[in-house]
């Protein structure tokens, strides 16, 4: 009930031109229903001579121009109402588009994971189009369908009532059958729905996934994978469209009867001398209009389940609220505090005071009490294996996910009690995946602040040891980055990713792996140039090489969700036998000299 | 954006995550492909033979009753004006019998374009995965993937449904055409001609607005693919996204897309939209010409009446073959909205003899 009155709020603007469409929708199909009426005068009267037995040219004429008016005015009105029927739901529709895609920019990444990426994307392109589809169908097709049955009918039994057993036995038919077969085929577009959903997924998991497929050669496999899931759509697509296919045919039959018995009894009747000629034309056209009539209706019901089951969809997401929202009022007191009491010496502090975490809708825990307390301006580094929960546990310091229990501070302040938007403009994450967006590569680091200047912008690049291969492509700074950044080698994504989040200038960066496909000489010149330019930014790496890490000043192990020891390089390889075997492991291989 | 009032050198990069390249989206749609995709269409069609066949033969069928029933029409309402009773029972068994041969042909036809179309729908898309399992990296790189998965699903049904519903379309409305035009001869010439004035205007009308309108369809599909591969790309970056701060630069971008993509798609609707009622009314002006000049004729005594009542059908059933040329355009130009899912849009269309 609830979602309903949502989607229908978003209708409050447009409602108007909606009624408007309506009206000029009745006019339209006024004009239609005017003609077979006047054209039994034209016949009855005008060739017949009516009572007076004589033809009357005068009157065919006079009749003949009314019609002329009356079809200019139906014709202007169909214009208008298609006008105002588009205004009305393509605006709808625009507003619902709009309204989704910024509720799901605020999604927590929690509420994303549990809707599915490829689902969110489907809801705003496809179900939105259904949606707009709907209110277009029904806003139109409603008026012409009720029109063309119901106020057609009563112009087929004003011409002569013996017309009604006709009416009565063919449109009850009708409803009967185009009832069967929507109440049949409505179910089944639940399961179209979701296999569509299925093999989007499968497309969308290769689109995305090309590389790792054709470095494992699974090519074969996938196209397998693909063509029994396309297989399943178009079979409930068959079974669909061989139900819907009876209705045509069906309808034509009963309707097409319904004339042939129209011109029995009207013949009868001519015969008793109460007919003529020209009303038993009219009642044959009367009859056909009211077969468009019922065609529109079963369309439209057949759009309206469509049409329900994307704006439950559209609903879910609007009804979704953000659960990761702006501290509150305690935190406008403490900003306003803030400002009267002079900066903190030290900003860029990070504190965990017994958290633990478990990701929504799993039960086993990810991070189990973890008290860490990361001092301004060091370097910090977290090491374990993959899964242990180093991702994590970095994802709560800017609140991508809250924890479980305990609390993280920044500064000194619960995470909680942040505007997001401050908290996030302090605290910087390189994220493990580095997403680059279609555009250039100079856009790709000024969205780390927008409004950067061309020269900040090389300089993080500089700094990010980007500078040099950005400089050797095509339009240097302006060249574009294909989709994903796929053109680009995974080293050259991650330093741009880097430069983006150095031009950020927060007090804390957070690097989840972000250097593992840069070669140890790029990464030590990175590290080098890191510590000259932002000597007083804190900073968590996360990393699987040693290497990358044993300068730090503090080095954090990680196993299973706990810490398991936190110290120097020399102080670790001394007291802590799983970073020595991290480190003999990784000497062996040959991946750490001195 | 929320940044306007940065200084002009960084007006690149205050367009943070702005698309760029929209243009590059519509390159391949070029009229000059378009032939060679209706031709590979073919080619698909052409491996189900036997199916197109027996749709071919049904809709001549098909055609046959649609034609010889206001025939019996007709001869219904003059044995009535002219009171000779006798033979409207026999008339009228005919009718019946020509309508429900209709109706199954109908069925028929119905069953079969559905079963063509769900194969060659089927047909495509494998075909077109394993393009794109096999094709060059760089095509994929250099295309939106949101506009690839809407290629792989909307646009292979689409096209599918088009050509298959044009096919039969096309077929029976040329046999229509010229079974209407001899009867209507037949029956009366100058009356024939007459009818015929609402066609030209038909084709008129339909050279005039298809032209302007198939430009616009053509920006709304380029516009459309740019606001799906937005919603794409931002939807699945959308933990980059986030962990910026670019929410709000990113929704105002996508807001600016999606108003551009509603205002053409209104005025492209509008037009498309206006093409139905036009035509009501030209069939309508075909009904008056029909009903006024067939008046004058009976009473001159050239007709019978029941001419008239068959001319209103035929008339009716030839204005909307002249509209099959309009029909017969790939998917773009078609002015039904690019619905995924739209098994019934032929079934259902109000088509019929009358
Ligand atoms: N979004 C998620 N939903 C549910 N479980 C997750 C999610 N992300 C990670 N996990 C699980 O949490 C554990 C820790 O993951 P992560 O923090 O990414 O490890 P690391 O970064 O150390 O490799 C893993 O077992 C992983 O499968
Ligand atoms: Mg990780």
């Amino acid at each position: 009930m609830r979602e309903k009155q949502s989607m229908l709020n978003y209708m409050k603007r447009y409602w108007w031109m909606g009624i408007a469409a309506a009206l000029f929708m009745v006019l339209e199909v006024s004009a239609d229903l005017y003609q077979p009426g006047v054209m039994a005068v034209i016949v009855d009267d005008g060739i017949l001579g009516g009572t007076g037995g004589s033809p009357d040219i005068a009157l065919i004429r006079r009749e003949g121009l009314k019609m002329i008016l009356v079809v200019a005015l139906g014709g202007i009105s169909g214009v208008l109402c298609g006008l105002f029927a588009n205004l009305c739901c393509q605006n709808y529709a625009n507003d619902l588009r709009k309204a989704s895609f910024r509720r799901i920019m605020h999604f927590s990444f929690a509420q994303t994971d549990t809707f599915s990426t490829g689902s969110l994307i489907t809801r705003v392109t496809n179900d939105i189009t259904q949606i707009q589809n709907f209110v277009m169908q029904f806003m139109r097709g409603a008026v012409r369908c009720l029109m063309y049955s119901v106020v057609g009918s009563w112009c087929l039994l004003s011409l002569d009532l013996s017309f009604r057993t006709v009416v009565w036995i063919a449109i009850p038919m009708i409803l009967v059958f185009t009832a069967l077969i929507i109440i049949r085929t409505s179910p089944m577009f639940a399961v179209l729905q979701a296999k569509l959903d299925h093999m989007n997924s499968v497309i969308e998991e290769n689109v995305n996934g090309i590389r790792v497929v054709r470095a494992f050669v699974q090519e074969n496999r996938e196209k397998k994978r693909f063509e029994d899931a396309n297989q399943s759509l178009v079979d409930t697509q068959m079974k669909v469209l061989v139900l819907i296919s009876w209705l045509r045919p069906v309808m034509n039959i009963i309707i097409n009867l319904a004339i042939v018995a129209i011109l029995w009894i009207g013949a009868g009747r001519a015969r008793a001398g109460a007919m003529q000629p020209g009303t038993i034309m009219a009642a044959v056209t009367y009859m056909s209009q009211i077969l468009n009539g019922m065609m529109m209706l079963a369309m439209i019901f057949q759009t309206l389940s469509r049409g329900i089951a994307s704006s439950r969809r559209i609903g879910e997401i609007l009804k979704t609220e953000p659960v990761i929202q702006d501290g509150g009022a305690k935190a406008q007191e403490q900003q306003t505090n803030s400002s009267v009491v002079p900066e903190p010496p030290v900003a860029g502090t990070v504190s965990f005071r017994g958290v633990s975490f478990s990701y929504p809708g799993v039960r086993a825990r990810v991070l189990h009490d973890i008290n860490l307390d990361i001092r301004a301006g060091e370097t910090l580094a977290i090491v374990g294996a993959t899964g242990c929960g180093k991702s994590t546990l970095a994802s709560l310091i800017p609140r991508f996910y809250d924890a479980t229990e305990g609390s993280v501070l920044v500064d000194g302040r619960d995470v909680r009690q942040y505007p997001l938007k401050e908290l996030r403009d302090k605290v910087t994450v390189v994220l493990q995946k580095s997403e680059l967006f279609s555009t250039t590569i100079r856009d790709n680091i000024a969205i780390g602040r927008p409004g950067a200047s061309a020269e900040e912008i090389r300089a993080a690049a500089v700094t990010a040891q980007a500078d040099d291969f950005i400089m050797q492509q095509p339009d240097g700074y302006d060249t574009a980055v294909a989709e994903g950044g796929m053109s680009l080698s995974g080293g050259q994504r991650q330093r741009i990713a880097i430069a983006r989040a150095l031009l950020r200038r927060s007090e804390i960066l957070i690097m989840d792996d972000s250097t593992s496909a840069l070669d140890l000489e790029t990464e030590a010149a990175l590290n080098r140039a890191l510590s000259a330019q932002h000597d007083r930014m804190t900073r968590i790496i996360i990393a699987q090489r040693i290497a990358s890490v044993r300068h730090a000043d503090r080095i954090a192990v990680l196993d299973k969700g706990t810490i398991l020891a936190l110290g120097t390089h020399d102080q670790l390889y001394e007291s802590c036998p799983v970073y020595r075997d991290i480190c003999d492991s990784q000497l062996g291989q040959g991946g750490m000299t001195a | 954006m929320s940044t306007t009032n940065s200084a002009p050198s960084s007006r690149v990069a205050s367009r943070g995550f702005g698309r760029r390249f929209p243009e590059d989206r519509g390159a391949s749609e070029k009229p000059a492909d378009r032939k060679k995709t209706i031709s590979r269409l073919i080619r698909y069609f052409r491996s189900e033979l036997p199916m197109v066949i027996s749709l071919m033969f049904t809709t001549v069928l098909g055609v046959v009753a649609s034609v010889v029933a206001p025939a019996l029409q007709s001869s219904a309402i003059d044995a009535i004006s002219s009171t000779n009773f006798g033979i409207i029972p026999r008339t009228l068994f005919g009718m019946a019998a020509a309508y429900l041969l209709y109706g199954i042909s109908l069925l028929i036809q119905g069953y079969i374009s559905a079963a063509l179309s769900q194969r060659i729908i089927r047909k495509l898309r494998n075909d077109l995965f394993g393009k794109i399992v096999d094709l060059p990296l760089r095509y994929l790189d250099s295309h939106s993937h949101g506009d690839i998965m809407s290629r792989l699903t909307n646009d292979a049904e689409n096209i599918s449904d088009v050509i298959s519903s044009s096919l039969s379309t096309m077929f029976s409305g040329i046999l229509t055409l010229i079974g209407t035009i001899a009867f209507m001869l037949y029956y009366n010439v100058p009356l024939t001609l007459l009818s015929c004035i609402t066609i030209i205007a038909v084709v008129v009308v339909i050279t005039f607005l298809g032209k302007y309108m198939s430009r616009v369809y053509v920006r709304r599909q380029i516009l459309l693919g740019a606001v799906n591969g937005e919603v794409e790309e931002k939807v699945t970056d959308f933990r980059t996204v986030t962990a910026y701060n670019q929410q709000e630069a990113v929704i105002a971008d996508f807001e600016k897309e999606s108003d551009s993509l509603c205002r053409t798609g209104i005025i492209a609707d509008v037009l498309g939209g206006s093409i139905g009622p036009v035509m009501n009314m030209l069939n309508n002006c075909t009904f008056v010409i029909v009903a006024v000049f067939g008046a004058w004729f009976a009473v001159r005594g050239y007709i019978t009446i029941g001419v008239i009542s068959a001319f209103i059908i035929y008339a009716k059933q030839f204005s909307r073959m002249a509209m099959i040329r309009f029909l017969f355009k790939p998917a773009p130009v078609f002015p039904r909205d690019s619905a995924s899912f739209s098994p019934s849009a032929e079934p259902f269309s109000p088509i019929r003899a009358y």
